[in-house]
């Protein structure tokens, strides 16, 4: 193997990451909108769900980790926030791997549906007792299902960048 | 020989499945830690922070260009829609503003007497730091938005921001060319206010909604819908008398604060030092 292959097998094995580090920071683009910072969909979230299903050997648990605590780091929320959930959503879609490699997509949609809202209530139960109050769980379940609702857009265009870039 | 090849093959393949549940169980601990050491220890996890942030700024200052060009072309668009409207109502607005600025010169030379007969020292802001908002960081559990200045601009952590005369929230976060802004709204802001006309003093706390709540608000004070709320200036750092928002209605003796900052537009904010002294900001009258 040349030099230049092994780049370019780097280059193509960091892309899952990198889509998801991307949508990362897309999601913190400030728009106009009233009320949509809160309630903005976690499309980074949805990035891991389609990976751990399609490609999971590329986006390794640690990854998921790394990429979780950037995005906390990011928000300003307590560090491992978002890590856990994204390494949770990992294990739990590797250990069923087989079930989810033969659905349609609108079961794979339902199921994502059903992990939006646990990550979410997760994520409300883990704030609550670390800020030591009562928080909203409201915007935190919007988020969770205009996150659901997102994921068809991000499996659409994940699905061309593993078509273009990870043929095999 | 072949089911020899075939043993090993699941022994890898069992000890590497043992392997990444391990590795999630590490994880999954190392999350908890973090979050409980952030807990302990803030002043580390700003630093972290700070320095992520500062290494992402110029990525999320040439993003959030298209998004605020975007947003004026939106804003123009409605504003060519309206514009026969929006004349009538500027032109009435000026006149009712020229009534109050003649109000205000006079309040105003009134007031230098006045303070010239008390021998009155004037504090005003020591400086000011104009920011862009990079970065809208807030989510379901915080408030807070990214701008691009940071200490070697001068802003630092405790400063308030200002958008036109009210306040916005306050540095929490200040890495070298970013700072992060805690909105009023944010679960841990807490601000020193005054009931405006009342002087009753209390802590405007704020909550993840767009209505802050009055806090610690003295038991036999009622405070009026539409009644305006200000900076108390106690606790320091703060000067007295900036407009924060107006009463908006209680319930069981708990008042909502609707801020006048609009946090869903912000592009820019003012990041004011009164250092540490109290400082006070050109007239701000409630128009009737």
């Amino acid at each position: 193997m040349t030099f230049l292959t092994k780049l370019d097998h780097f280059a193509r094995h960091i892309v899952p990451g990198l889509t998801v580090a991307v949508l990362v920071v897309l999601g913190l683009m400030p728009l106009p909108l009233p009320y949509y910072g809160p309630v903005s969909p976690s499309l980074s979230f949805a990035a891991v769900y389609f990976w751990s299903i399609h490609r999971p050997d590329l986006l390794p648990p640690w990854a998921c980790f790394v990429l979780g605590l950037f995005l906390d780091l990011l928000l300003g929320v307590p560090p491992g926030l978002n890590a856990m959930v994204f390494v949770l959503t990992h294990w739990i879609l590797g250990s069923q791997l087989k079930f989810f490699r033969n659905q349609s997509f609108s079961v794979l949609w339902g199921c994502f549906i059903v992990i939006c809202f646990g990550a979410g209530l997760l994520q409300w139960v883990l704030v609550c007792l670390f800020e030591f109050a009562f928080v909203s769980p409201i915007p935190a379940l919007i988020r969770a299902g205009l996150t659901a609702a997102f994921l068809p857009f991000v499996s659409w265009i994940l699905g061309r960048v593993e078509k273009l870039v990870l043929p095999n | 020989m072949k089911s020899g090849q075939h043993g090993n093959t699941r022994v890898a393949v069992s000890l590497r499945s043992t392997a990444q549940r391990f590795s999630v169980v590490l994880l999954i601990g190392a999350s908890m830690v973090l979050m409980v050491a952030a807990r302990i220890d803030e002043r580390a996890v700003n630093f972290v922070r700070a320095n992520t942030v500062d290494a992402l700024s110029p990525i999320l200052d040439a993003m959030a260009k298209p998004a605020s060009f975007a947003a004026r072309v939106v804003e123009d668009a409605r504003g060519f829609v309206y514009l026969r409207q929006e004349n009538e109502r500027l032109v009435a607005e000026n006149i009712r503003l020229q009534q109050w600025q003649n109000l205000a010169l006079r309040l105003q030379a009134e007031n230098n007497d006045l303070r010239r007969l008390l021998n009155f020292r004037r504090d005003d802001a020591e400086h000011f730091v104009t920011a862009n908002v990079i970065a809208d960081t807030s989510g379901s559990f915080t408030r807070s938005v990214l701008l691009d200045r940071g200490t070697e601009d001068g802003v630092n952590r405790g400063q308030l921001a200002m958008s036109g005369e009210a306040i916005v929230g306050r540095i929490v976060e200040a890495g070298r060319h970013s700072a992060r802004l805690l909105l009023l709204t944010d679960t841990s802001s807490r601000v020193p206010v005054l009931l405006q006309d009342q002087r009753a003093r209390a802590i405007l706390g704020g909550d993840n909604t767009d209505t802050p709540k009055l806090l610690f608000l003295p038991s036999d004070t009622e405070a009026k819908e539409g009644e305006w709320v200000v900076t108390s200036g106690y606790g320091g750092g703060v000067p007295s008398g900036i407009p924060v928002g107006v009463v908006t209605g209680g319930e069981n003796g708990t008042f909502s604060i609707r801020p006048f900052a609009d946090f869903a537009r912000l592009e820019h904010v003012r990041i004011v030092d009164f250092g540490v002294g109290a400082g006070d900001l050109e007239i701000a009258e409630r128009p009737e």
